[in-house]
This record gives C-alpha cells, structure tokens and sequence, in this order.
C-alpha cells in the first residue's frame, strides 16, 4: 500500500476496529498514540522525499465506480503537503498535552477518525470522493460536541450540523451538475477534477455552480456573513474539536477554493475574485474588531481564526505567486499557533475551570513557564518577527499591493487587527494580581511542555529559515500562476 | 578574524548571551545572580569592543565590512538575503549603540541587584542589543524592518517588566500598538517600493540605484508612509503618547531604550533614506515641521512635569524633535551628530535620575525630592553637567550638535521653523534647571535611605567623560575642527553654509539666550518656593489632553463598533434571521402535525376535499376542451 493511502486509512481503520471492540480506555490511549505517531512518521517521510518541481507526487489512481466514473484519485502538491503536514504532527500532539485530562473513549476514536478523513479530502483529486471525506470529517466533530461539550452543546452540535451539511448538499448539486455536464459533452460519466475541468459551461451555469461549492466552502471557513455558527460552536465544543476545526478543517475550506475552484472554474473564479477579495478583507477587519469586545477566551481566538482566515481567503483569490505561497504558508503558521493557543486555554480550563477573561489574571506572576509559552503563541498570532506568521503576512501583503495598492492598504491592517485584542488578552490573563482561580495555578507539566516545544521550535525555525519551507510551496504556486497569465492571455 | 566573521560575532554574541540565559532561566530555579551577570555583560561586552574595532576600521580605511549570512526568503522576484553591512552610516550607529547598552548593562546589574526577575530582565536587554544591531546593520529594508519590530517588541516587554501591576503592561501595549501603526506606514511603503523596482534587487543599494524609476508622487508618498514609521518609533506628533508611558518601565530600560538607542530608530531610518529623501522635498519640510511643533509641545509640556522620569521623556521627545528639524531640511549628518551626543548625556540622565529614585524610596516627584545635593553629590555633579550639555553651554557636545542644527535652519531659509527651534531650546534650559534647581537647590536635606552600588557610578562616570569631550570630535570650522563625523559619514547632505561672522553671532545670541533662562530658572526655583508657587495648569500636565482626545476619538469608538459588530450584526442581524429560518420549520411542522391527527372524520374530510378539487380541475380541464 502507498503511503497516501496509509496515511488516510490507517486511522479511519483503527478507528473502526476501536469503536466496534470495546477496549480499556488506556489501550486505547496507547493505540491513538501509536498510530498517530506512524502517521506522523510517514508524513515527515513523505515530506523530505517530496519534490516540488513535480506537479503532483505520489499519485493513485483506482477505477472505482466504472459505470459512473468514479476513481479512487488522489497525490500531493506543495500547497495540500503542508495541510497533511499540520494534520499529521498536530494530532499526536493533542494526544500528549491532553491525555490526562479526557478518559473517554469516544474522544479519540473521534480524533482519529477525523484525522483519516481531512487526510482523505486533502488529497482527494476526484470529486466524489472529496465530497465523501468532507462528510466523514464532519460527524466525528457533530459527536464530539454532543458528547463531550460544554453548556448547551446539544443545541450548538445541531447548529453547526445544520450548517455544514447545508453547505455540502448545495456542493453535492454542482458537482452532480457538473458531472452531467461533463457526459452531455463528452458522453461519459466522469467526476476526476482533471476531466471536468475542460466542461464547457456558460457562464450562468458555471456562477451557479461556483455558489454551490463556495456556500460549502464559505461556511467551513468561515467567510462573512456564514460565521455565525462559530463562536458559538467553538465555545461549547471541547479542545480536541476545536483544534481540528480551526487549525485543520477551516483551513481545508480555504484551501478547496483554491484546489477545484480555480481549477473547475477557472474563469469565473478569476471574474468574482475582485468580490471574495472584499469580502476577505471585511472579514479579517470584522472579526478582529469583534474579538475585541469578546470577554470568553474560546470566542475571542475564534474570531480571531476567522479574522486570519479571510487573510487566508484574500491570499488565494489574490492569486498571484505571492498571494498563494502566503496563504499556504500562512495556513501552517496559523494552524500552529492557534493549536497550540487552543491547548493552553483546555489547560487553563483544566486548572481554574474558567474561560473567562475577568476570572483570570496573574498567571505570569504563579506559572511563569506557561506563561512564556501563551504569549509567545499569542504574539506569534500577532505576527511578531521572527515567526512564522510574520513572513506569511509580509507575503500575502505583498501580493496584494501588487495586485491594488488599495487593496494592499487594507490587507496591511492586518498587522494591527490581531494586535487590537491580543495585548489587552494578555494583560489580563496573564499579567496583574493572581485571582481566586489562578493562586493555585499549576505551571506547565511534563508532558505538557513536551507537546507545546514542537510547536514553538516549528514556529520559530519557520520565522527564521523561511526559504527552506517555502521551497517545497512555490513551485506548485508558481506553476499556477504561470498558467493564469497564459490564459488571461488567450 | 574576517569582516564577516567581526560581523557576525558583533550581532550573535548578544542573541546567544540571551539565549543561553533563557535556557538557564526556563529550566533552574534559584540561579545565583552572578551567573546571569556574567551572561550578560559577556555579549553586550564582546558586541561593544568588537562595535568599536569595526567603527575604527571603518574610519580610518574606509573600509566597507559585509557578511553574507543565508537566504531569507526567495520567491520569484521577491529576494531578502540576510546580510549585514557596516558602512559608514552603520558603523557610525553601532560605534554609540553597542558601547552605550554596554555601560548600561554594567548600570543595570546594580539597579536590578537582588530583583527577584533579574534574570528575565537581562535576557530582553541581550535581546534588545541584538535586534538594535539587526536594525542598524540590516543591508535590505525588509531585515531592518524585523530588527525594527523586534526592538519595539522587547520596548513592549520591558515597559511592562513589573507585570504585577497591570498599568504597566497596559503601558506596554501601549507603546506597542503605537509603534505598530508606524510600521502599518513602513511596510506599506516597503512593499510598495518593492512592486514599483523590487524586481531589480531590494538590497538598499539596489533601492536607490533604481529610485529614479518611480513616479515621483508615487515617491513622495513612499517617503511619507516610510516617515510614519519614525513618528511611531521616534514619538513625534501625533504618534508620541506611548513614550511618557513607557517610563513605566525600570529606568536602566528608560535610560536605554526610550532615550539612547531605540527611539533613535526613527532619525536613523530617514537619515538610511536620504537619496529617497532628497527626492522627495516636499516630505523632508513636512518632516522638519512635524519635528519643529513635536519639539516645541514637548518642551512646553515638559514645564510643567513633576516626574523626574516624565520631564526627562518629554526632553527626548523634544531632542529628536531637533533631529528631525535637521532630517528634514537635509542636514542628515548634523541630526546623527546631535543624535551621537544626545545618547551620551540623556543616558546619563537617567541614570543619574536612576539613582535618585533608588536612593530615596521610589520616589519620583522633584517636589518631594528637594534638598538632595548634599546627600548625592557625585549625582549632582553629573547632572549638573548634563543639564548644562543638553541646554547647548559651550564647551559640551550638545553645544557643538544643537549648534550645528540651529545654525543649518536658520541657513536653510526657513525662519519659523527656525524661531520655533530657538523657543524649543530656550525652553529646554528653562524645565532642566528648573529640574535641577529644585532638586538640588534647597535648604532642606534628606538622608539617602538605600545605598547605590558602585557598579552603577563607573558607568555613569564614563558617560559624563563622553559627554563633556564627544563634541570635540566633529569640531565645526568656526573652531578650527574639520567636522570629522559628517565627513566621514559622507551622506548625501544638502545643507547651506553660512558665513562665519553670521555663523559666531548667532552662536553667541543663542548662548547668551540660554544663560539668561537659566539665570531666570536660578532666581524662580533655587532656594525659593517657585515650585510650589506655580499655577498648576491642567491643561499642560496633562500635555494638552491628547491622551483624553485619542480615547474619546479612537479607543471608545473602537468599543463601540466592536460590540456593534457582534452583539447586533453578528448576533442580531445574521444570527437571529437563520435561527428563525430553521424555527420557521419547526413551525411548520407542527402545523402539518396537527392536520394529521388520527380521526378517522379528518381524514374522510381530506378526501370529500380531494374528490370536489379533483371534480373541479377535471371540469374546467374538459371545460377547455368543449
């Protein structure tokens, strides 16, 4: 078997053996542990042989459903290798921080479940089966909520079901559409991205078919106005569902824009670019400024992923050299920090049973090595030189003035939004007289530290030695861009 | 050693000092304070001889030291390397930077003594010189921007170092929001630079080989957002509100960063930028404007201040308030000149009002701290000294420098930035001896309530050595000197001479000027109640109420809109609609399930309706066709 195919059913498959025998929960543990580590070794392996010059590596290619076209497609290209990547190293490390403080079984074989099912829509290259994995990593996170959540996560579980699979179903028409499309044209059923690509639709089909996907991808993301859900979601789903929804699963929507739409759609994606480009910005101004009033920590950083999201979203509707390698690489940075920022709030949780920014306070002064790591995230998430999300957002400015100067004005606000809430959040946590809750604040314990230190080096090492990482990006981005001005040519 | 190899030990001798003693700080517990001293004084120690030797090569080979690192970032057309470049200018800059964190380090361990985070403390301050060097040394823009950030960064930290109290760290966020929305102005106009000629080279040579490729409105817009980056960081108009705040910090930080080096930042940029500059004169006079009414506010401001800290900021403030006078009118060598001395006797300042504020319980009022000269004798003949230099009395440098820049304004035509820049330094003397004559100036005697350790007199001994001699070195030709620095920082300096006799006549008016505010200052405040005879004028203690204005203008409405934002957009608005849509089928349902009820009459009725409806659609349906 290759080493794709490994790396997305390793853990679904596990996971399914888990569910169905009933095993003592620190067996499992073990096992969560175990399988997560080889697919993270996989991954780093997959990682080091990558060659970037190729267009896509390592791909497969199974016939599946014949009649209708449906083939087991997937490979990798510098801009999925850094979600498989995150998916891979940041799994593991949930495990590590948090295996003390969740002892039921549900919640790792969710995890892992989830972790098999962003692995297969990351690499998917054949619609169906990317619509498949997008519904099999929701209902890991529907059950997690549900089961182990916090106040009224029954009906927030339901909420955010809702929504997704509002979105998916709206997808699922286009892709049927296109697909039928595809046989008119060419007399056979086909859903490969590669075939439908050359469909020929005119240009209301294929603005509708834009919207069905884009309302699926937009509530992933999610991109104003189809946020609702989220704060909500993120404040009442425990840590190991909000990590894989804001560090992996948000970062999948963004990323699908770029991988079918602009591949599908070339033309129209180009067309309504200058529209998603506004909509990101006010998005990236719109949650940074409402973070700012936010007193619960889990709906503060979640609108302060949304907020960098839609940087994210600007990057790819941008679309130039600099604009994609930005949001790729912005996509890791922000999945780094904000994972390891979702962790320390469970570990806060964990310790003075609080989420709230008026309950805390002191820490710094009680556990100064949990300390030094909170704002070092948290100003990682500011974009503070010399991290990585420094250079993602020097890039994805820099497109930006490239591609309008206005534009590049407003997407350089971002090096203040995140700072409009960040400092103030950490003054507060942080800083001043310990409080009831925090006088007895334990400081960072073993395992935990070993969890976090992966990250921060990650962070840093990406600040410092950008090009290393970059190299294995820009070619996949550039190779894009080359052919987008070929065809605006045409 | 190489070039490079100097080089590179000036800038990582610090970074790896601060990382070693954060490796110790993280991981033990209860580390004999020597150990960190030793950390400490060991890189910025090496980074100030090795700043010093290099400097030397530089002056007297002309030498241009380079050291290529490794490649940053390289996309498509988009390349930084990560290389330093000690030229002139940046020998220059490191040749007063490095030596001075270095003394203030050695002050530091005194100061700090027995500080329960005194390790803590020396790692920002290692880090700090690195980022300082980083910036200075920078060959491209973009690296000078990170060192730039990282020393606003490490600013933030030490303006918040006692985190007990949350005031200091607001303080801190403070100053770095401000100083961010400058660098909002500097990356824009880095990255617009770049997409106008980036795609030539962005190595600062490159830069201004190809500057006259660009528009010239286009020009003159970069020059301007690139100078909203040194009002942020060098406290100018409108963006100065951080910098009183900041003395929120330990004062070693105050005598270090928010007086000698970081704050300098701004004035060294514009200078780096000349050949833009000089392109751009439309924004070189908006420049020395912005630096006249800054200095100006700030001295006026400065009246009226009973912190010792407080007047000492605004003082800097209106220092570089000089600078960018100069800055602005061309006179880019006699800004670093002033900037040269000003590092020596503002850095003595505070530490001499380091001193004081030890010595005498924390406190920090001049009010309270009359009476002190017998007590403190050493620091009031250093203080002395220092007032005495920054209120421009020959012979001390800031004679030589503040004269440099008065004389290149009142040549320079512009006479209202000139008579602004005369009251600023009339002022000047006016709130230091009125600083000085008050707290050293008294019948009263207070005894000194905590001794200083001698580790904090040497370096202040040194500084006041610097501060009465370094003039010397860049002697105006009026004296005979031959302007060592500005000939050899060769920079692209447009300045008009005057004639000699002019030149000596208005050396003498403005000394004499100076002498008979201090003798006025002497009459109101020394061994008389003058102090407590002023009026207080709210208006000027709380500088204008600039403060109050920016929170009504800005930081309320922010609030506001935040909570507009999420409370009746996001919740009200979007939130509630979709919820209501999902409601509305639950609704529905229920309506539905009430027709379904199980009575068997309900449903013979659902069929009597069925029949007549399908009756009637039949007979119109036949209808058409009869």
């Amino acid at each position: 078997m290759s080493v794709l195919t490994t790396l997305i059913f390793l853990p679904i498959v596990t996971a399914l053996i888990l569910f169905l025998t009933r095993i003592n929960i620190h067996i499992v543990k073990v096992i969560y542990m175990i399988v997560t580590f080889i697919v993270m070794f996989l991954a780093m392996k997959l990682y080091i042989h990558f060659d970037p010059n190729s267009p896509m590596s390592w791909v497969e290619f199974h016939p599946w459903i014949v009649q209708y076209g449906i083939a087991y497609h997937i490979g990798v290209d510098g801009v999925s290798l850094g979600i498989v990547m995150m998916n891979a190293i940041i799994m593991p490390l949930v495990a590590i921080a948090l295996y003390k403080q969740r002892d039921k079984r549900g919640y790792w074989i969710n995890l892992l479940f989830v972790q098999g099912g962003i692995m297969g829509a990351v690499l998917s290259l054949d619609l169906m089966l990317f619509y498949l994995f997008w519904e099999v990593m929701l209902l890991p996170i529907f059950f997690m909520i549900g089961l182990f959540g916090y106040n009224k996560n029954h009906f927030f579980a339901m909420k955010f079901n809702m929504y997704t699979i509002f979105g998916s179903l709206m997808m699922l028409i286009s892709i049927l559409y296109l697909a039928v499309a595809y046989k008119t044209e060419f007399g056979s059923y086909s859903f490969d991205l590669y075939d439908l690509k050359n469909t020929h639709l005119n240009s209301v089909e294929s603005l509708f078919v834009f919207s069905g996907f884009m309302v699926a991808f937009a509530i992933k993301i999610p991109i104003f106005p189809f946020h609702t859900w989220l704060s909500d979601t993120y404040r009442s789903a425990p840590i190991g569902a909000v990590i894989v929804m804001s560090a992996l699963m948000a970062k999948l929507g963004a990323y699908a824009i770029w991988r079918f739409l602009f591949t599908l759609l070339e033309k129209t994606s180009h067309e309504v670019a200058n529209y998603f480009i506004a909509l990101g910005l006010f998005g990236l101004i719109f949650f940074g400024i409402s973070a700012m009033s936010q007193t619960h920590l889990k709906r503060m950083f979640a609108l302060s992923s949304a907020s960098h999201l839609s940087l994210i979203v600007v990057g790819f509707f941008i679309y130039d050299v600099y604009g994609l390698t930005g949001s790729s690489y912005l996509i890791v940075a922000h999945a780094l920090s904000s994972s390891a920022l979702f962790l320390m709030v469970g570990m806060m949780y964990e310790r003075t049973q609080s989420h709230y920014l008026e309950a805390l306070g002191g820490i710094a002064t009680v556990a100064p090595r949990f300390a030094f790591f909170f704002a070092f995230f948290a100003l990682s998430i500011v974009g503070v030189p010399l991290t990585a999300g420094f250079v993602a957002e020097v890039l994805i400015i820099l497109g930006a003035f490239d591609y309008n100067i206005y534009v590049g004005f407003i997407t350089a606000t971002t090096i203040l939004i995140a700072m409009l809430f960040m400092f103030k959040m950490i003054s507060s946590v942080l800083y001043g007289k310990v409080t009831q809750a925090t006088q007895n604040f334990q400081d960072l314990r073993f395992h935990e530290f070993i969890a976090l230190v992966p990250l921060a080096l990650l962070v840093v090492a990406m600040g410092i030695f950008p090009n290393y990482f970059i190299k294995k990006i820009e070619p996949t981005a550039l190779s894009y861009t080359v052919e987008k001005k070929v065809s605006i040519h045409e | 050693m190489t070039d490079a190899q100097l080089l590179n030990v000036l800038l990582l001798a610090p970074l790896l000092n601060a990382l070693l003693m954060f490796v110790i700080n993280f991981s033990f517990k209860n580390v004999k304070q020597f150990i960190y001293t030793f950390f400490a004084l060991l890189g910025s120690g090496v980074s100030a001889i090795v700043a010093i030797y290099i400097a030397f090569i530089n002056y007297s080979e002309h030498k241009l030291l380079v050291s290529h690192l490794f490649t940053w970032l390289d996309i498509s057309n988009f390349s930084v390397e990560v290389s330093l470049r000690a030229d002139a200018l940046g020998s220059f800059m490191i040749l007063f930077v490095a030596p001075v964190s270095f003394l203030i380090h050695i002050y530091a361990t005194g100061y700090m003594d027995k500080d329960k985070s005194y390790g803590r403390f020396f790692i920002y301050f290692n880090l700090f010189v690195f980022f300082m060097l980083l910036l200075v040394l920078a060959d491209n823009p973009i690296l000078m921007f990170i060192g730039w950030e990282g020393v606003g960064l490490i600013s933030y930290a030490l303006i918040g170092f006692y985190i007990e109290d949350v005031k200091n760290t607001y303080a801190g966020n403070k100053a770095f929001i401000l100083n961010r929305v400058g660098d909002f102005g500097f990356l824009s106009a880095l990255m617009l630079l770049f997409v106008m000629i980036g795609d030539l080279g962005f190595s600062f040579d490159a830069i201004f080989a190809h500057l006259i490729g660009v528009d010239s409105s286009l020009l003159s817009f970069i020059a301007l957002l690139l100078f909203v980056g040194a009002m942020g960081k060098s406290a100018q108009i409108p963006l100065f509100v951080w910098l009183p705040d900041a003395m929120a910090g330990p004062t070693p930080v105050s005598a270090l960063i928010h007086a000698a080096t970081m704050v300098t930042a701004g004035v060294y940029m514009v200078a780096r930028f000349a050949p833009l500059y000089n392109m751009a004169v439309d924004v070189s006079l908006f420049i020395a404007y912005i630096g006249a009414f800054s200095a100006l506010f700030a001295a006026i401001v400065a009246t009226r201040q009973y912190d010792i800290k407080k007047i000492l900021a605004y003082s800097t403030m209106s220092q570089l308030g000089f600078m960018f006078m100069a800055l602005g009118v061309g006179a880019y060598s006699t800004a670093l000149f002033h900037m040269f001395t000003h590092a020596f006797f503002k850095a003595l300042l505070f530490m001499g009002a380091g001193v004081i504020i030890v010595a005498f319980h924390h406190k920090q009022d001049i009010r309270e701290l009359r009476g002190i000269r017998y007590s403190v004798p050493f620091v009031f003949l250093m203080m002395f000294i220092a007032s005495l230099t920054i209120s421009a009395i020959p012979p001390f440098s800031a004679f030589f420098s503040k004269d440099a820049i008065m004389s290149t304004l009142f040549a320079s035509g512009h006479f209202d930035i000139f008579i602004m820049a005369l009251v600023a330094s009339l002022l000047t003397a006016f709130y230091m001896f009125r600083m000085v004559f008050v707290l050293f100036f008294s019948e009263k005697y207070q005894e000194v309530t905590q001794k200083s350790s001698k580790t904090m007199f040497y370096p202040m001994g040194i500084l006041t050595l610097l501060t009465l001699f370094s003039g010397f070195w860049n002697l105006p030709e009026i004296f005979g000197g031959n302007l060592n620095i500005s000939h050899w920082l060769h920079l692209a300096d447009k300045s008009a001479t005057l004639s000699h006799e002019t030149e000596f006549l208005l050396m003498l008016g403005n000394t004499l000027l100076i002498v008979g505010v201090i003798y006025y200052a002497y009459k109101k405040y020394a061994y008389a109640d003058g102090i407590e005879q002023e009026k207080q004028i709210d208006f000027l203690t709380n500088k204008f109420y600039i403060d109050e204005i920016y929170h009504v203008l800005i930081v309320k409405p922010l609030g506001f809109v935040s909570l507009f934002f999420d409370k009746t957009i996001s919740a009200f608005l979007i939130d509630k609609s979709i919820n209501n849509l999902a409601f509305l089928y639950g609704k529905l349902g229920k309506l539905f399930s009430r027709i379904e009820n199980g009575n068997v009459r309900f449903y013979a009725l659902y069929i009597l309706f069925g029949v007549v409806f399908g009756f009637i659609y039949l007979y119109l349906l036949l209808g058409a066709f009869l």
